[in-house]
Order: structure tokens, then sequence, then C-alpha cells
């Protein structure tokens, strides 16, 4: 069942789109802390609060639901950029960007747990065989911050790989500065602010 | 040979093969019976050195210190400007991280363990090193070489995503080895940063 129009749902449909959000919200919890391997459905369901088999009526397995889950937190960071990009230079825009993503994972803290936990796995091969709209979406996210950048006229001309390049080493910087004294992610965003103040300014004179 | 130098080179060889057992076996795993079947005394003989295994570490790590320290303070001190000096430091530690670590089979999460396990030693180097680091970025200020930028920041930054780098790649070499990962790759990827850190991307 696809999300059409709000309007246009019956009751049964908005029912169903209901219960699939609450379940992704436990499931973004459960995968978070076990890991997508160690997970189980019916830990799943149980802290959702669902009888054991009512998961499959809504996701067809626990990859599936796990995907989905993965989908939905690229959907907010997606969000997150188009939010921040509204500032009238391509620092302030990094700095917000880097400033909401760290209140964004605060927030949801499994959410975070997960994308260090799965990232790595998320970005290998298999992926792109299994489902290549969700791959290229996760690829395309520091491909979308640049593009947004170079719009900018008061950057270097970088070409758009570089650009690609130095968005990553931020977010490189973002999720494994600090790992080992597990630094909460709104600290995160602060260390990022500083970060790209320097890197955009240059201690050079 | 007195006997002080006896027992000084004693406690050096017992240092020695605790280090080798910690980033072998890990720090929680590592016993004093482990120590001394390595070296082929008898537990209680070791306590005639050290007074318990946090002892024995604590000297480990005290050892590497000043060893890392000496390492990185000769890389900073070398003639050129302050990019120069910062570049040439950053290889250094990747140097002293591929030679003194990654010749052991070392897991990241082992890696990770040891350093929570020994978080204040660790802190106490991490702050050692940022105050060599400030003390060359604060010169380059004196010369005029750099802006006026806060030296703290600016070391702490430079410590911060290199850090992060290294890590990513640990954490994402297929095997999580420490050994294995790419230690070409990371330093390249750490000096382009730190070029950028210097040179700004924004045009002046």
């Amino acid at each position: 069942m696809e999300l059409k129009n709000n309007k246009t749902l019956t009751r049964k449909e908005k029912e169903y789109l209901y219960h699939k959000k609450d379940i992704m919200c436990f499931a973004v919890e459960v995968f978070g802390k076990y890991g997508y391997e160690t997970a189980t459905t019916a830990e799943i369901s149980d802290s959702a609060g669902y009888a054991k088999g009512s998961l499959y009526v809504y996701f067809k397995n626990k990859r599936e639901l796990f995907l989905e889950v993965v989908n939905e937190i690229l959907n907010d960071i997606v969000e997150i950029i188009d939010e921040s990009f509204v500032q009238s230079n391509a620092q302030q825009c990094i700095e917000k960007y880097f400033e909401n993503l760290g209140d964004y994972f605060n927030a949801n803290r499994s959410a975070y747990e997960l994308l260090m936990r799965e990232g790595y796995t998320l970005q290998k091969g298999e992926l792109e065989k299994e489902n290549p709209a969700l791959s290229r979406r996760i690829i395309q996210l520091n491909r979308m911050i640049a593009k947004k950048l170079s719009s900018f006229i008061e950057l270097k001309n970088f070409d758009k790989d570089e650009l690609e390049y130095i968005v990553t080493l931020l977010h490189t910087s973002f999720f494994f500065s600090q790992m080992k004294i597990n630094f909460s992610p709104k600290k995160k965003g602060k260390i990022l602010k500083m970060l790209t103040k320097i890197t955009f300014e240059g201690i050079l004179n | 040979m007195t006997k002080v130098n006896i027992a000084d080179r004693k406690k050096g060889i017992i240092l020695d093969v605790t280090k080798k057992l910690i980033v072998q076996y890990g720090y929680a795993k590592t016993t004093l019976d482990d120590i001394a079947g390595a070296l082929g005394i008898k537990k209680s003989s070791l306590y005639y050195y050290y007074k318990n295994k946090e002892d024995i570490i604590y000297e480990v790590m005290m050892r590497e210190k000043s060893l890392y320290l000496k390492c990185i303070k000769e890389a900073l001190e070398i003639e050129g400007s302050t990019l120069d000096k910062v570049l040439s430091y950053e290889r250094a530690k990747e140097n002293y991280l591929k030679e003194s670590i990654s010749p052991f089979d070392l897991t990241v999460s082992q890696f990770i363990e040891i350093k929570k396990s020994i978080k204040d030693i660790f802190k106490n180097i991490e702050c050692d090193e940022k105050q060599l680091l400030a003390e060359v970025i604060s010169n380059g200020i004196k010369k005029n070489e750099l802006k006026k930028c806060s030296k703290d920041r600016v070391a702490e930054t430079i410590i911060n995503i290199s850090e992060a780098i290294r890590l990513k790649e640990f954490h994402n070499s297929e095997t999580q080895r420490m050994k294995e990962s790419d230690f070409d790759k990371v330093r390249e990827q750490i000096e382009e940063i730190i070029n950028l850190i210097f040179d700004g991307i924004k045009k002046q």
C-alpha cells in the first residue's frame, strides 16, 4: 500500500499506515540497540506491543522492515539538509546543517546508533543489488550537499567531486570523532561548527 | 653492574612482555598469571617489582607516552612552515601507530577497550599532544604566518578530525583488524583535510 494524498485514504488505510509507523518507531530502537543481525522481529513486535505475527501484515520480513527504517532516517536527513540550506552563505548553511543533524540524532539516539552500527554494511555492494534505490540514496546524501554548496559563489573553484569529498570528510568527522568516549551527537554538532569555521576561512594568513 | 640497574632492567623486561600481552589479548583478559607465565617466573616474584596489574599497566603506558610524545615532538620541530610541521607531525603519528600497534593482531574493539580502560592516561597524552600542537600554531601566529585564531581550538580540531578519519578506516576495514587498515589512505585523507584547514575553502 503506497502513501497517497492523506485525504483520499480510507479509515482502514490510515490505520494501516499508523500501525506501520508505530512498528517502525520501535524497530529503530531495537535495531539500534542490538544491530541488524542480532535483532529479532519477535523482539520488535514485543516492544511495540503487537502480537508476534502481526508484524508480517505490514512488512514482508526483518530485512524489509530494516530497509524501510533506514529509508525513513534518510528522509529525515534530506529534510534537515533542505531546512539548513536556507542561509545566505555556504558556511552558515553547513554550520546550521551540522547543528540540526546533532539535534536530530540527539533526539533520536537509536537512529544514530543504528547508523553507526550498520553504516558500513549498508554501503557495501550487496544493497546495490537488493535495493538499488536505497543504495543510491545513501551515496547521494554527500552529493546532494555538494551540489547545494556549488551554487555559492564565495567558494574557491572546486569541482563537484572535490566538494563531495570535502562533505564526506566533514561527515566522517561528525560520526567518528570522539567515538571512544561516546560523545553526545549534540556535542558533536558543536565540534563540527568549529571545524566548519576553520575549514572555510583557513588559518593561513 | 649495580643492583639498581638489574632491577631496572628486569622491570623493563616485564613492561615489554606486558605490552605485548595487552595488545594481543586485550586489557581485561591479560592477567598477572599470564605475564608471569610469559616471563617464566612466579607470580609472586612480580609483586617484588609491582603492586598489581594496574601498576604494571600504568608503567607500560607511561613509558609508551614518553616514547610517543618524543616522536611527535621531534616531528614538530622540523624546519619549515607551520603547515610543514603539522604534516610532519601527522606522518610521525601515523608511522608510530603503524609500527608500534599494527604488528600485533589487534582488533578495533580491543583497541577501543584498552583506550577506555585507561582513559585517564590517554586523556593525559592527548592533553600534552594538544599543547605541543597549540604551541606550534601559536608560533605560526606570532610569525604572522597564520591568522589570529584560537590556537587551542585549532589544535583540538586537528586532533579530532585525524582521529575520526583513522577510526572510520579501522571501523570499515573488512576484518576490523588494525594491521589491515589502509594506512596510506588514512594519511592521504588526513593530509588533505589539513591542507583545507590551512588554506580554507572560501575565496580570500
